[in-house]
């Protein structure tokens, strides 16, 4: 039986976003979000926990190239968000609420298709230190 | 009314250098529901950016451009395949080699609203940075502003009709009610083919400078430059070599001869040579004095920078050179484009 080992990478971003839903009026957008409705935004450092599946390649013994890795999460994800204003200027969130939620699945939907060695395993995302979302891909994830 | 109303057409062929740009500038514009990018059988990296610009612009969707027609032009069958595929009330169409302004697209609405046009059309910023760019582009665009006039253009009651390409909005049900598509099918002057179409239908243009709009980067290279205005100057012109030669001969006499007949008597005079060598100079140089002040004048008019008139003599050349290269080419009856050869 191979083994599998799971690596991760960490990489922080800041980035302002707000919640609100256009389909519904304003006092239920305040009732829902609270201050995070407020449309002039709000900012948060996230952490960005980036896991790859694989099996160790038996003459490196890496289970993916740490450097094209960062390469990676630096060209799809981070010139992408940070220092953004997440509602405004990522399409991404055009229609979309950035909740971390939201955030973490949009972050696997560009990550996923360029990682090529190893499996793309689990997206964790911190808005804060308190507060983390894992994606593990939708229950096609191995 | 609706939030977005716009959908924009982007015909690429082999832009893997500029498309990047072109649609991240774009994707971030409130107004626009959906870019229709459409792929004219592109043979470099094109196909591969657009697929990871995909992942993550939600409503960028990329249409392959069809097997051409007999006597269709590659660029206006894509603008028409991607114009049918559109579904907004209003069509921006526009070019890889431009990059919007934030807020340029709803600056660009509410001037339609305003001026009540049903085609806006704009003049991007030129970004130049060789000497051939800086010689040769503000010479053709401010002589073109002569026989293309921002002014005559939007005044309804003038018949003269033109766009530029690279930046040009029209209504949906305006473009499809003037039969527009037929209009560009065979044109190599899509963008004036189509203001024809619309203004000659009744409908009111706006065009003018949009610096504030949207800038481009047209020619990185010199043999681009050079196809391309030899590709477009002979028709936009007038298309007969009388026109062409009333320009040549403008040139030669205004611009070039004075610069051979002021060398020529400075010599003389410096070597001796009587008063009429001194005359002869004083004249030459005045006639290109008053030739370089009414350029700064059209330069500042079209909003090019100001030193671009150190280039002026040898934008002259240049432009008297690709005028002759493009009447020939036109009437040997071929023209190149992006490899691509058309009868014309």
């Amino acid at each position: 039986m191979s083994q599998e080992v799971l690596l991760t990478r960490r990489a922080e971003f800041s980035a302002a976003h707000f919640y609100y839903n256009p389909a519904l009026s304003a006092e239920e957008n305040e009732r829902l979000f609270g201050k995070c409705a407020n449309r002039q935004g709000h900012g948060h450092n996230y952490t960005l926990e980036v896991t790859v599946a694989g099996t160790p390649d038996p003459r490196t013994g890496m289970v993916v190239d740490l450097k094209e890795l960062k390469e990676i999460l630096q060209r799809e994800v981070l010139d992408l968000f940070d220092h953004r204003s997440l509602n405004h200027e990522v399409p991404l969130f055009r229609d979309r609420i950035p909740t971390t939620e939201n955030i973490a699945v949009a972050i696997w939907g560009l990550l996923a298709p360029q990682i090529r060695k190893g499996r793309l395993h689990r997206v964790r995302l911190y808005e804060t230190p308190d507060l983390f979302v894992d994606y593990y891909g939708g229950g096609d994830a191995g | 009314m609706a939030a977005a109303p716009v959908s924009v057409v982007l015909p690429v062929r082999n832009e893997e250098e500029n498309i990047r740009r072109a649609i991240e500038s774009l994707a971030v514009q409130p107004e626009i529901a959906e870019i229709v990018v459409v792929d004219d059988h592109s043979t470099d990296r094109t196909a591969e950016i657009l697929k990871n610009l995909a992942t993550r612009i939600p409503h960028l969707r990329v249409v392959r451009n069809g097997a051409l027609p007999e006597g269709s032009v590659g660029k206006s069958h894509a603008l028409a395949t991607g114009a049918e595929q559109a579904r907004s009330a209003w069509l921006l169409f526009t070019d890889a080699d431009v990059c919007h302004a934030p807020g340029g697209v709803g600056r660009a609405l509410a001037l339609a609203r305003q001026s009540g046009a049903a085609l806006v059309s704009f003049s991007p910023a030129q970004e130049m940075a060789s000497w051939w760019e800086r010689a040769v582009i503000p010479r053709v665009y401010t002589a073109l502003a002569q026989e293309f006039s921002y002014e005559a253009v939007s005044d309804p009651a003038r018949p003269v009709a033109a766009a530029n390409g690279q930046f040009l909005l029209v209504r949906r049900e305006v473009y499809e009610a003037t039969g527009a598509a037929d209009a560009i099918e065979r044109e190599i002057l899509d963008d004036v083919a189509l203001a024809r179409r619309v203004k000659d239908a009744g409908y009111c243009l706006h065009f003018a400078p949009g610096e504030d709009i949207a800038r481009t980067r047209m020619y990185r290279r010199f043999p681009e430059m050079w196809r391309g205005w030899t590709k477009n100057l002979f028709p936009l012109l007038g298309a007969n070599w009388r026109c062409v030669g009333g320009w040549l001969a403008k040139i030669f006499f205004a611009d070039l001869s004075p610069v051979v007949v002021l060398l020529t008597a400075a010599v003389a005079w410096g070597r001796g040579g009587g008063a009429g060598w001194l005359a002869a100079a004083g004249l030459a140089a005045a006639i290109l004095v008053v030739r370089h002040l009414l350029y700064a004048r059209a330069l500042r008019a079209n909003r090019f920078p100001l030193h671009s008139i150190w280039y002026y003599v040898v934008g002259s050349l240049l432009f008297a050179a690709l005028m002759v290269h493009s009447a020939v080419k036109y009437t040997r009856g071929r023209i190149e484009w992006k490899g691509r050869s058309y009868a014309v």
